[in-house]
């Protein structure tokens, strides 16, 4: 009898595992192949001066992109840091607040997918930034931080100028809840 | 029509997908915690929200603002009187501020107070100076202050950010100098279940965790300084409080307790007080000492006699007659009627909603479809950029139906856009019952819509006998769009921010709204007499509700006739206008009330309305007219002070402070000396008074989400699970064989 039971949870075990396979490596998929969706929206968005959802059903729409030609990297950025958005791309945390364009942009992702490339910048970097006006902004990297609360406090001497500021989890490496933050400073190139 | 049920069908094929997908990954997890590792399989995101909203303010506050930098002004003490007649009460609050920066600066001073409640007069001192403020139209208002402000001299403005909360600006307060503000104004007292209660805020959301007194505030780069003059609420403002140590703020109150009715008991919930009985009817109450503010503090009375509840006051203004009446409906929680009700709830599933607002979404839902009574009926509409219903139509809330809605609730996923639009018209068709049963439909959601106006209108539209209740989930709901919401739906809105609330406050709202209620109320004026009686139209009453109408007509006279319904019994109460005693306030809650309707009738309008002209004209015309400061008028100060006499020395040191007639001499007066804290006293080489600056930089402060999809873990897990599933079954062949 009790080979019925082990077996059915053997089988269980399996099954779920290979469902659990499915759905985790979706996450990276998703990343991966969401971008270029994201890539067709915020082209569309440029072109016709309206925001533009990627996909009818999406709950976020692309408001700018990130490129840094040294990594060779190019992230399409969303209104929102929902759940679901992040899962997608990389958001602007501060999208609402800010109704000027002066004030910083601040953008967050996940450590392990679209802001992985943030543990490779340096400071001194160039980061371009095209909002949507569809001009091009260079920033050049100037701090980079290791917070060990999920807050980020900016004064006004920073927020007065026009900076850029990623953020995303810290330590780099970890199965836990993340309480500590890595983020990067990056002020307007004159 | 078609079309549509097609993607019903597709969506709830996906829902159901997903739960199967869902479902076996969750029998993994339970297996491999088990097995006891335990590695978290989702992507977590908790945001926290440190700043809050301008809702959150509860007690006055005042900042300091030089240029730029922000400082904190301290409090120095606090004042309360209040005089309280018959059912309305007149708050007077003197408040005594330090400019503790080194530099002049521009203080803004938010309170909050009763949505009732009609603000009327502003007294300042600042250093010598004396000022009051008058009401002007906003914009006229504005220009005084900023010519003023520009031309370095002292000023004031009041002005109301939202219906319960207001700012005063004060202009070029000099550095080390005591701002003395007063402010007054007028609230209508209402009893719930027989008791009176009055509360005074004397301390801002417990949840902050804030064991101080006073706290500093920073205003979002959307804040006060906003030049450019918006006639509409300024819905953007973020204030954040600090937490700030070794504040103190004493405050002291002083009630003047004058129901005009015997009293069965006086309590002071949670301070000592001293109570002076001068009759039955009339009581002073006094603090022992001044309190530090931890607590607000709350006043609670009852009547001796149940009837005397129902009363009537009046005052003359001009040739016109306002009286303010206040009845008891005889419902109560004994009472044995219990009425149908056909509830439905309306569930926001869009991808916004991911991950704790929708699972305390999910957990209020389900705590609402427990509460069912057999006899009810309900449906459950939900949407994203589509929508789905539970039922085609409402069903009756059996055990077993009820088991079913719950386990059809929890299975709930979030994904798509939002589409508030087509679910909402839907819900408020998809009621089916007679007229008698109590309708209601409760919307759960995060609120992030667009096009608010729009849902107005169908709100407006479709209600028909229905009732709307808003529930706001999540770290930064749409409140503005939902209490409006809710307004126009006649229900109310309630916000859950914290999952420790969401049982209290489901069980309020849905504890209130179970109950009888008396519905389709309304006023019958004696023949002759023409008048403007609000709110209009009279609200539903709940048990324990009060119903409150504020008439103005000319000769009140006669009887008359309130009818309402409670259930299919018909409810009449009768009143002899004549009757009223005279009280001083009443016409300025009148006007308080027909402002407050104006503003409802307003938002249900589409924003282009021709009619909202003649709207907000109507109410520019009524806060002007009864000096109450509105969306539209601000209370803008002129400079009372008495001009120097001639040949009085210059030294200002030595210039006697001539306090204005009519101005209360212990709260103007002070000796500067005496009221600074010793702490904040440092005596330099002249032997002056020196204040310590402690001057902050303005920040903003921004929550960051947890980003980690742990995908990589994820799969080593899952492989793992394969792994170990394969040997055992590897393991139990090779037995088989043996």
């Amino acid at each position: 009898m009790y080979k019925m039971i082990f077996m059915a949870l053997g089988c269980c075990l399996v099954l779920g595992g290979v469902l659990g396979i499915a759905k985790a490596s979706l996450m990276p998929i998703k990343a991966i192949v969401g971008q270029h969706y994201l890539e067709v929206a915020w082209q569309e968005s440029l072109r016709t001066n309206e925001t533009e959802k990627p996909w009818k059903n999406a709950d976020f729409y692309t408001i700018g992109e990130l490129k840094v030609k040294r990594l060779k990297i190019s992230r399409v950025i969303l209104n929102t840091i929902s759940g679901e958005a992040m899962a997608w791309g990389i958001g602007r945390i501060n999208n609402i607040k800010s109704k000027s364009s002066s004030g910083p942009v601040i953008l967050a992702g996940h450590r392990d997918s679209h802001m992985k490339f943030m543990y490779e910048l340096n400071v001194g970097d160039k980061i371009e930034l095209i909002m949507s006006d569809g001009l091009m902004q260079t920033y050049i990297v100037s701090k980079t931080e290791i917070t060990n609360k999920p807050e980020l406090e900016i004064p006004e001497s920073i927020y007065k100028k026009n900076s850029l500021i990623l953020t995303t989890c810290w330590p780099r490496k970890s199965s836990k809840q993340a309480l500590q933050r890595y983020i990067i400073f990056s002020q307007q190139a004159v | 029509m078609t079309q549509s049920l097609l993607k019903t069908v597709w969506l709830s094929q996906m829902i159901n997908k997903w739960h199967l997908c869902d479902r076996l990954a969750g029998l993994t997890l339970v297996i491999i915690f088990i097995l006891s590792i335990s590695v978290p399989l989702r992507a977590e995101y908790s945001p926290k929200q440190p700043s809050i909203n301008l809702d959150d303010v509860e007690s006055g506050q005042l900042l300091m603002r030089s240029g730029n930098k922000l400082s904190s002004a301290i409090l120095l003490s606090t004042d309360i009187k209040i005089a309280v007649a018959g059912s309305s009460s007149r708050t007077i609050v003197s408040q005594r501020f330090i400019n503790t920066s080194e530099t002049w600066a521009e203080g803004v001073y938010v309170f909050p107070i009763g949505e009732n409640a009609a603000v009327d007069t502003l007294k300042l001192r600042i250093g010598e100076k004396f000022i009051e403020g008058i009401i002007k139209e906003k914009f006229e208002a504005k220009v005084i202050y900023e010519e003023a402000k520009a031309e370095g001299k002292k000023a004031s403005l009041i002005e109301q950010q939202k219906p319960n909360l207001f700012t005063n600006n004060i202009a070029n307060i000099g550095p080390g100098e005591v701002v003395v503000v007063q402010i007054e104004f007028q609230s209508k007292l209402i009893s719930k279940d027989g008791t009176w209660e009055l509360r005074v805020p004397l301390v801002s959301a417990p949840r902050f965790d804030i064991s101080v007194i006073e706290e500093k505030i920073e205003f979002g780069s959307s804040g006060f300084s906003n030049k450019s003059i918006n006639t509409d609420y300024n819905e953007n403002i973020d204030v954040k409080i600090l937490g700030e140590k070794e504040l103190f703020n004493p405050v002291e109150i002083f009630i003047d307790l004058n129901t005009g009715f015997d009293l069965n008991s006086v309590k002071s919930a949670f301070h000592k007080v001293n109570i002076d009985k001068l009759s039955n009817g009339h009581h002073k109450i006094s603090l022992p000492g001044p309190i530090s503010s931890d607590r607000d503090f709350v006043l609670r009375w009852t009547a001796k006699d149940k009837d005397t509840q129902t009363s009537l006051f009046k005052e003359t203004q001009g040739n016109q007659e306002h009286l303010l009446l206040t009845l008891n409906p005889p419902l109560t929680n004994k009472n044995k009627y219990s009425p149908n009700r056909e509830i439905i709830f309306i569930q926001d599933i869009s991808g916004s909603m991911g991950g704790e607002p929708l699972r305390q979404s999910k957990i209020g839902l389900e705590m609402a479809i427990k509460r069912l009574k057999p006899s009810d009926k309900f449906n459950i509409v939900l949407f994203n950029d589509r929508y789905l219903s539970y039922a085609e139509n409402p069903v009756l809330a059996t055990a077993k139906e009820r088991d079913k809605a719950i386990r059809y609730v929890r299975r709930l996923n979030s994904y798509g856009g939002t589409e508030m639009y087509p679910a909402l018209k839907y819900a408020l068709k998809n009621f089916r019952s007679e007229k008698s049963v109590l309708k209601q439909l409760i919307f759960l959601t995060d609120g992030a819509v667009t096009q608010e106006s729009k849902l107005f209108s169908l709100i407006n539209r479709e209600l028909k006998t229905a009732r709307l209740f808003t529930i706001g989930i999540g770290s930064a709901p749409n409140s503005f769009f939902m209490s409006r919401a809710a307004e126009l739906g006649r229900g109310s809105h309630i916000y859950i921010g914290d999952m420790d609330e969401i049982s209290n406050r489901m069980t309020d709202l849905f504890g209130k709204i179970e109950n009888p209620v008396i519905t389709d109320l309304e006023l019958i004026l004696p023949k002759g007499f023409v008048a403007e009686v609000y709110p209009n139209p009279l609200p539903d009453l709940y048990a324990g509700d009060p119903l409150s109408i504020a008439i103005r007509g000319k000769n009140a006279s006669g009887i008359a006739k309130v009818i309402g319904k409670i259930g299919n019994q018909k409810w009449v109460a009768r009143v002899t206008l004549d009757q009223g005693s005279d009280q001083i306030g009443i016409a300025k809650l009148w006007a308080r009330e027909k402002i407050s309707n104006l503003e409802r009738n307003r938002i249900s309008l589409s924003p282009n309305a021709s009619q909202k002209v003649d709207i907000d004209s109507e109410l520019l015309q009524t806060a002007l007219n009864y000096g109450l400061v509105s969306r539209l008028t601000s209370m803008v100060a002129v400079d009372k002070t008495p001009s120097r006499p001639q040949g009085v020395n210059l030294d200002t040191s030595k210039l006697k402070i001539a306090i204005p007639n009519g101005w209360d001499a212990t709260q103007f007066e002070y000796n500067y000396k005496e009221i600074i804290p010793q702490r904040l006293q440092k005596m330099s080489s002249n032997n002056e008074l020196l204040i310590t600056a402690s001057l902050i930089q303005k920040s903003e402060m921004y929550s960051l989400p947890q980003t980690a999809l742990n995908w990589k873990s994820s799969i080593l897990f899952a492989l793992l699970s394969t792994l170990l599933g394969a040997i055992v079954l590897i393991t139990m062949g090779r037995k088989n064989n043996v």
